[in-house]
């Protein structure tokens, strides 16, 4: 089974080489979209050499054009795949207006139309963060799977057997 | 209902500022109902306001329908002829109608906040979002839209914790009721109909209905 090392947060592009080398460049890295820069930056720096570079696209804040492009660039940067995350939502007084205009199976779905058209290439992997914990989330996992999800991402072991060819591991680095 | 919250008095004095003669008018019906605009709160604002001109006091039944309001206004035509401002109990559709049924200046005593399922008194919930595309019927008559804070129309997210939501961890996740309500009703299958993203193209701001006369 995959294990994907993500770092949430990239700030400083001398921050992501040093992240880069206490994990191991060779490990397959997943890099997030929660610090002050996109995970584009990376493309321009050593991080992009080594094992699969992944980036995790979340949702919030980003309506459906936005959302494709970040597809598109994603892939045109050289990443092997996105990872597809709603998003988490924080609340705090003054807070922007939160965007959901696409939901993670929408999205999915946007990719694979986006791969069949020809703007992401075909071994661009589509992967998923797994909701897990109940019957609902259960369904949801299976519903990813069944329209076209190369992967599904979770943080603990196994919860679902029936895919475990098909489950990453994701490791949260901290330093 | 419309939910509406009183906005705070000293606001309402600051916008009366150099204004003397003032008409104030409340809602029969959401308003009076959230006791925002009802007669009673257009008392208490007139009370709150007695050291101004007050020319009149009306509360209306429908303030947000132009028809009503205009001609329940003609009631007051005279005081209306001095009225130098109107103060609206009403929700904002109400002020926006008033405004353009008398041509006067309106100032909005009130705040809108949502359309409102009520269970009692003083416990109003938000239960729909007036989206334009309801989905009610596939989802067990929970709209997810509304009660997921993320409004996802295919879930649950990655967030949820168990059966419980990510933002209100206090909360059950909507889509886990869903899917447990679809269950009961022998309905599983329509938890994974995929509902497509919403066409903002023909539910942008703002909206209208304009029936077709045939």
């Amino acid at each position: 089974m995959q294990t994907l090392h993500y770092i949430p947060e990239l700030n400083t592009t001398a921050d992501i080489i040093s992240l880069l080398s206490d994990i191991g460049p060779d490990k397959d890295v997943l890099f997030g979209e929660y610090g002050r820069l996109l995970p584009w930056v990376v493309q321009s720096t050593d991080a992009m050499k080594g094992g699969n570079r992944f980036v995790e696209i979340i949702l919030k804040n980003k309506n459906r054009d936005l959302v494709t492009s970040s597809l598109i660039s994603a892939a045109a940067s050289g990443f092997q795949g996105a990872l597809i995350a709603s998003g988490i939502f924080g609340k705090k007084t003054g807070m922007g207006k939160p965007v959901y205009d696409l939901d993670p199976s929408q999205t999915l779905m946007l990719a694979i139309a986006l791969r069949k058209e020809g703007s992401i290439p075909a071994n661009f992997r589509i992967g998923l963060r797994a909701p897990t914990g109940s019957g609902a989330a259960h369904e949801r996992v299976r519903f990813f799977m069944e329209n076209g999800a190369d992967f599904i991402a979770v943080t603990e072991s196994m919860p679902f057997p029936e895919f475990e060819d098909k489950t990453v591991i994701i490791t949260e680095y901290k330093r | 209902m419309i939910v509406t919250e009183k906005k705070d008095l000293q606001t309402i004095r600051t916008l009366l500022k150099n204004r003397n003669n003032i008409i104030i008018v409340g809602c029969s019906e959401c308003a009076a109902a959230c006791q925002t605009g009802g007669s009673a709160q257009v008392k208490e604002m007139a009370e709150h306001l007695a050291d101004k001109n007050i020319l009149a006091t009306i509360s209306i039944e429908s303030p947000c329908d132009k028809r009503i309001a205009m001609r329940d206004m003609r009631r007051i035509q005279e005081e209306m002829e001095n009225a130098e401002v109107l103060v609206a109990l009403t929700c904002g559709s109400g002020v926006q109608a008033l405004s353009e049924v008398t041509g006067k200046p309106v100032i909005a005593a009130l705040d809108t906040n949502f359309l409102g399922m009520v269970e009692r008194l003083g416990k109003f919930y938000e239960r729909c979002s007036h989206c334009g595309d309801c989905m009610l019927n596939e989802t067990a008559e929970l709209c997810p839209v509304t009660l997921c804070p993320k409004g996802i129309r295919n879930g649950p997210c990655e967030g949820i914790t168990g059966t419980q939501c990510e933002v209100f961890p206090d909360r059950e996740c909507v889509w886990n009721r869903i899917h447990e309500r679809l269950k009961e009703r022998g309905q599983a299958d329509l938890f994974l109909r995929f509902h497509e993203a919403q066409d903002w193209g023909t539910s942008h701001l703002p909206r209208e209905v304009i029936w077709e006369r045939k």
